[in-house]
């Protein structure tokens, strides 16, 4: 059923077709390269805000940042002074929700072995917010240790 | 109209002259101002005029530049090719339609005169710039008809350089718009709210960890990238079964935002603002599609470049250019598909790929878009696609595929192959609080409307029904593709589309409106274009307006008429979010506008093509007629133009009042019982109360307990006050009648940075009223009136106004 009494109009004006998909290709490119950087963006942005001394009161979340990435990168690899820097940003941290840097230590330090750790960590997050402790340790980030630590399944 | 008379012809003709004494008396009497009130059922009007000489300076500036364009009118139209003579009569009586004019002081005055309504009187104060446009407009069209020989069909020319200027001319306006939004946000805080910043969270996730799986951002707080730090943000999310944190907003709008926002990561300059260059991107794409589909159906390039321009400077798009939201990118992708389907040859299987790619990515964006793919289908099928199997398989493989690869991610994140309503805001796809709340509510509440801040939309809606009887395919499907939009909109519980600037669910049905623009200028009468230049000079007032206010339009507030004296929008429009109290009040209200609506719709329907001064006069005045009648009735319904709930009214009167030079006389019409005193008083009303970190509270009044903490209470939050001298009152009550401070009272500007005036309250001192006299010898643009406590003793803040000392 065409209801439109116009034919059909077809145009093609411009620069040859060739032209066009080369310069659309290239910009793709341009375009998606920083993207094509996956999780080393993640460093790449927080060592810039390391950098530039961004919120000086909220500096643990590029600190965390790094070290996740620094984790994910090494296979769980931190060194215990890495470690050891985070616990005492993590406790002198006086922002909002310090739960979830708590469970985010407790998840490095289990990725770094330390379980021992990992649990005194879990165990602050526990006690800082016990709702959001036990919800937020439902991901699949934490399988390989739910059931040593006894943590609540999705 | 038998006055020939060669003599009286040109200038001279009396018909001109009383044209140009009403434009005249417009202008003289727009200099004055005027406070009106109410005080025991009895209404004052108290004019207060600059002097003498300004008005009639003005006045008779007016009557001189209409006779100077009288005379050059009469030289263009001999130029037409018409006896002198007769052009110059033509000419003389195309003026006749000014004479409405004389209508808007009429207005003004006889109301106050004879007791009546004081709607008229308001509308005419603020809307008479639309009437003096109507007027011209009119007086044009009827000078262009004089000579209707030169109104003659043009040749059709499609020059290859004017979509890609549309396209660049769209882009660097929503650029603009960017940077002033950026501007902004940076001087009054984060104004993002809503669903954004859980789009941009999911953007966040698909840049940083390439899946939709939000947890480690979350666990790393990275909604610091674009929200404050201390605030914690969850993408609207929930737990699968396997322990992925997905949020409930599809992935569509983040994924092709993705590769911007990583650029802002990579160069560490804000990742949303290089993501909002794709929304940027989108817009213009979208208008530039608007641009080519209404050259396609009209064949011409004129009224597709007015299209064009609606689709870019009227609400709801301008702002929403730089809102990471999924409408505009829904706009732009169904508007082209439609484009692509309208243009293809059966069997052109390229043009139906891309089509139906398009079409298949819609539902991605939100699956309420699933209606329109599926009329896209539908188009697909009547544009006689089906002929060619190639071309049928091209645009259907696409929207297959898409559609399957949608109910299985469905089916992974809730367990079955269709989302449920309960995961969309209010759980109801059909509002239970009626029907006609959202279906009319979505074209003219005074909050989220989309006449109340793009009037012109109306004028599209006319148009694209000169669409449908000129060319019945394209008028229908356009029509079909604004109208499903609108109605899939318009049914849902929260129509409205949550706290985030009006008409936001009506963004996919901008493009196809906006096509209507296009088919009334091109086939609608000469009154079609005078429609498109009243409505659109008020929507362009209202964009402008919202560019310089963007986070007032959060959050369901009122807020558009706060620069006018009267609360014309506020009172006489419906608000269902904001008044949401009075269901059968604002039902009402909508039903008046709406057949004032049907009544303009019908009115570009029709329309000569003769010369007829008379007749346009005539029409003119019964149009100024229909409107103050709808506002007196609108008056009578709700709560009238005398009951202003918001301070930005007093105000507003204020400034007009401090920039009237001093020295004029004033009159006083209506009931002796109203005192101008009264208009100087400002009650500040509880919902400007704050608390602490400023959490708004609706309580009446204000308990502060005697807990050691030191607590602040504003009223009057930035409150913009013009030059003069002010008293602020406040009534506090409290049990302590000790000698020692409880309490303070301060007047604050600059958020709180300066304190203007202070003063030590004991609880002795609570006994009574307290006030507080201050000077602002520059006015104040962030001016509040501030309680402090010491938490010693309990206070209960039960009122407090700021009354102008010297009007």
């Amino acid at each position: 059923m065409d209801l439109s009494p116009l034919p059909p109009v077809s145009q093609r004006h411009g620069p040859p077709l060739w032209l066009v998909w080369l310069v659309v290709i290239v910009l793709a490119g341009i375009l998606v390269w920083p993207w094509a950087q996956g999780r080393e963006l993640r460093r790449m942005a927080a060592q810039k805000r390391i950098d530039s001394n961004w919120r000086p009161d909220y500096r643990l979340l590029p600190l965390m940042g790094l070290a996740h990435q620094q984790s994910m990168a090494g296979g769980g690899r931190l060194t215990r002074s890495q470690r050891d820097q985070l616990w005492r940003e993590v406790e002198a941290y006086k922002g909002t929700y310090p739960v979830f840097f708590w469970i985010e230590l407790a998840w490095l330090e289990a990725r770094a072995g330390d379980l021992e750790r990992a649990k005194q960590a879990l165990d602050r997050a526990e006690r800082q917010d016990n709702r959001l402790f036990r919800d937020m340790t439902k991901s699949r980030l934490w399988d390989p240790w739910r059931e040593r630590f006894g943590l609540p399944r999705p | 109209m038998t006055i020939s008379s060669p003599k009286l012809n040109g200038p001279a003709h009396p018909v001109v002259l009383a044209a140009g004494f009403s434009w005249g008396l417009l202008a003289a009497t727009r200099w004055s101002v005027l406070l009106a009130g109410a005080s025991g059922g009895e209404t004052a009007v108290i004019w207060h005029f600059p002097p003498w000489w300004i008005p009639l300076c003005m006045g008779l500036a007016a009557w001189v530049l209409q006779g100077m364009a009288a005379f050059w009118q009469m030289g263009w139209l001999s130029r037409q090719g018409l006896d002198q003579n007769r052009a110059r009569r033509l000419a003389a009586l195309a003026w006749l339609p000014s004479l409405a004019l004389l209508l808007v002081p009429l207005a003004e005055l006889l109301p106050p005169l004879l007791n009546m309504s004081l709607a008229p009187l308001a509308l005419a104060r603020e809307a008479w710039p639309l009437a003096a446009l109507a007027a011209a407009g009119t007086v044009l069209v009827q000078t262009r008809l004089a000579a209707p020989d030169i109104i003659r069909k043009r040749e059709v020319v499609h020059r290859v350089w004017l979509a890609p200027l549309v396209f660049v001319l769209a882009l660097a306006l929503f650029a603009g718009v960017g940077a002033r939004m950026s501007a902004v946000s940076d001087r009054v805080g984060k104004f993002m709210g809503g669903d954004e910043p859980q789009y941009l969270f999911n953007t966040h996730s698909l840049a940083v960890d390439h899946g939709l799986d939000l947890s480690e951002a979350i666990f790393l707080r990275e909604s610091s990238y674009f929200i404050d730090p201390a605030r914690v943000i969850g993408g609207h999310g929930n737990w699968t079964k396997d322990g992925r944190w997905i949020s409930k907003h599809r992935p569509g709008l983040p994924l092709i935002m993705a590769p911007f926002y990583s650029w802002g990561l990579y160069l560490g300059q804000g990742p949303r603002k290089t993501g909002t260059m794709a929304l940027w991107l989108l817009a213009a794409w979208m208008v530039t599609e608007v641009f080519w589909l209404a050259r396609l159906h009209t064949g011409r390039e004129g009224p597709a470049l007015l299209a064009a321009a609606g689709a870019a400077l009227c609400l709801p798009t301008l702002i929403y250019s730089n809102l990471a939201f999924p409408g505009i990118a829904a706009a732009a992708f169904a508007v082209s598909a439609f484009r692509c389907l309208r243009s293809a040859k059966p069997g052109r299987w390229g043009l139906l790929l891309l089509a139906g790619a398009l079409t298949g990515y819609l539902a991605w964006f939100h699956e309420r878009f699933v209606v329109l793919a599926a009329l896209l289908g539908l188009y697909c099928l009547a544009r006689g696609h089906w002929r060619s199997l190639k071309g049928l398989a091209a645009f259907f493989l696409p929207c297959i595929v898409s559609a399957g690869l949608l109910m299985a991610y469905f089916q992974y994140l809730y367990g079955q192959p269709f989302p449920s309503q309960e995961i969309h805001a209010q759980g109801h796809y059909l509002n239970p609080r009626g029907l006609w709340e959202g279906l009319s509510g979505l074209w003219l509440d005074a909050g989220e409307g989309l006449l109340t801040y793009g009037a012109v939309w109306l004028a599209a809606l006319g148009g694209l029904f000169w669409l449908l009887r000129r060319r019945v395919g394209d008028g229908f499907w356009t029509l079909v593709m604004a109208g499903a939009t609108y109605v899939v909109a318009g049914l849902f519980a929260d129509w409205h589309g949550g706290i985030g600037p009006p008409s936001r669910y009506l963004l996919a049905a901008m493009p196809f409106l906006a096509v209507g623009l296009a088919a009334g200028a091109h086939w609608g009468p000469p009154r079609y274009g005078v429609f498109v230049a009243v409505l659109g000079l008020a929507s362009l007032a209202a964009s402008a307006w919202v560019l310089g206010h963007p986070s007032a339009v959060y959050g369901h507030a009122v807020v558009l008429g706060s620069g006018m004296q009267f609360p014309v929008i506020d009172n006489l429009l419906p608000a269902f979010i904001f008044n949401d109290a009075a269901p059968q009040v604002n039902t009402n209200l909508a039903l008046v506008w709406s057949w004032l609506a049907l009544v303009a719709l019908v009115a570009m329907q029709f329309g000569s093509q003769v010369y007829g001064p008379p007749r346009a006069l005539a029409g003119l005045c019964l149009a100024f007629v229909l409107v103050a009648g709808a506002g007196v009735i609108a008056g009578q319904v709700g709560a009238g133009v005398l009951d202003p709930n918001e301070p930005a009214h007093r105000v507003a009167r204020w400034s007009r009042l401090a920039a009237l030079p001093a020295g004029g006389p004033g009159l006083h019409l209506g009931s002796d019982k109203v005192q101008p005193s009264s208009f100087a008083v400002l009650p500040l009303p509880p919902g400007r109360y704050l608390e602490g970190s400023g959490k708004p509270t609706a309580k009446p009044t204000a308990a502060i307990p005697a807990d050691g903490r030191r607590r602040i209470w504003v009223w009057g939050q930035y409150l913009a006050l013009p030059p003069g001298r002010y008293q602020g009152s406040a009534t506090i009550a409290s049990p302590s009648r000790g000698t020692g401070t409880i309490a303070w009272l301060d007047i604050s500007q600059d958020k709180g940075r300066q304190v203007i005036a202070r003063r030590d309250l004991t609880g002795q001192d609570l006994q009574g009223p307290i006030s507080l006299e201050f000077d602002l010898p520059q006015g104040s643009p962030n001016l509040e009136f501030r309680v402090g406590s010491l938490g010693l003793a309990p206070l209960e803040v039960e009122a407090m106004t700021i009354t102008r000392m010297r009007p």
